[in-house]
């Protein structure tokens, strides 16, 4: 319910933006004519008791302008600020604009697709059970003067798979 | 005016929320009401820059403990009042007790 009617205070200073403005100017004009009809009461004359009130009031500017911070359309607003003003940039420099986003679109499209690729290549396990448990067997013969690497035949392979004790599966690739 | 009108204001800033939820205690008032009651209540010793009070008055409406409609005032001019709800009516309960603490704290030490 508060933050509600919080929320529509805010909604309504942003949509509304003068009559808020207006409202505080209204409050504070009220506050100063009364204070100078009493100056007056007291025997002052019109000119001084409003010189009179307003001394005692302090700065208006400032006092709108920090009443306007607390009911005004605080970040939202300043961000929509900003927001427009950056648009107005990026119309006055069209070129430069084109640049910019040309610049970002392919920064963020090459960063994706490198993305993507290291994704599936290192970092997504691989589809079996338990890979952390994976190896992989080659069978090594060692002549005398070099090395042969061959796969395991699938004999082998169906040996160990019915062994089972060795390694829990076997898969072929 | 001047300096010590400037060190009473500092002085006085924190407790303006306090006294202004005690002033508004006894019904719902407009600011300059406000500024004369606080003048009335307070011998004149408690002056604030008359403007300050509307920021702290905004700030306590959005905080929910004060809420505000126009209406029109003895005179016939329109005018913001300010009424206590139930959540400033508990928060002038608390900063009462914890300035009563303060103060009898603070006495017991000077008094040493």
């Amino acid at each position: 319910m508060r933050v509600a009617r919080l929320v529509l205070a805010r909604l309504r200073a942003l949509l509304r933006r003068d009559a808020v403005a207006g409202e505080i100017r209204e409050e504070l004009e009220f506050h100063l004519d009364m204070r100078a009809e009493q100056y007056r009461q007291t025997g002052l004359c019109a000119a001084e008791a409003r010189q009179a009130a307003a001394r005692r009031f302090g700065s208006v500017a400032l006092i709108q302008d920090r009443g306007y911070d607390v009911r005004g359309g605080g970040v939202v607003e300043t961000i929509l600020q900003d927001a427009r003003y950056g648009m107005r940039l990026l119309g006055q420099h069209p070129g430069a604009s084109l640049v910019a986003i040309l610049a970002l679109a392919c920064g963020v499209g090459l960063s994706t697709a490198l993305f993507s690729l290291v994704e599936a290549i290192v970092l997504r396990a691989l589809p079996y059970p338990n890979p952390e448990q994976l190896v992989s067997v080659t069978i090594e013969a060692r002549p005398p003067d070099h090395i042969d690497r061959t796969a395991p035949s699938m004999s082998d392979v169906r040996r160990w798979r019915e062994l089972g004790r060795i390694v829990s599966h076997v898969g072929t690739g | 005016m001047g300096r010590s009108a400037k060190t009473n204001s500092d002085q006085l800033h924190g407790t303006l929320d306090m006294l202004v939820l005690k002033i508004l205690q006894a019904g719902a008032s407009h600011g300059y009401a406000i500024t004369v009651r606080l003048g009335q209540l307070s011998r004149d010793v408690l002056q604030v820059e008359e403007g300050s009070l509307y920021p702290a008055l905004y700030r306590m409406e959005a905080r929910g403990w004060l809420s505000a409609e126009w209406a029109v005032t003895h005179s016939g001019r329109r005018a913001r009042f300010y009424k206590l709800t139930r959540v400033g009516r508990a928060q002038l309960a608390a900063e009462t007790a914890s300035w009563q603490r303060l103060t009898a704290a603070v006495a017991h030490v000077l008094s040493s």
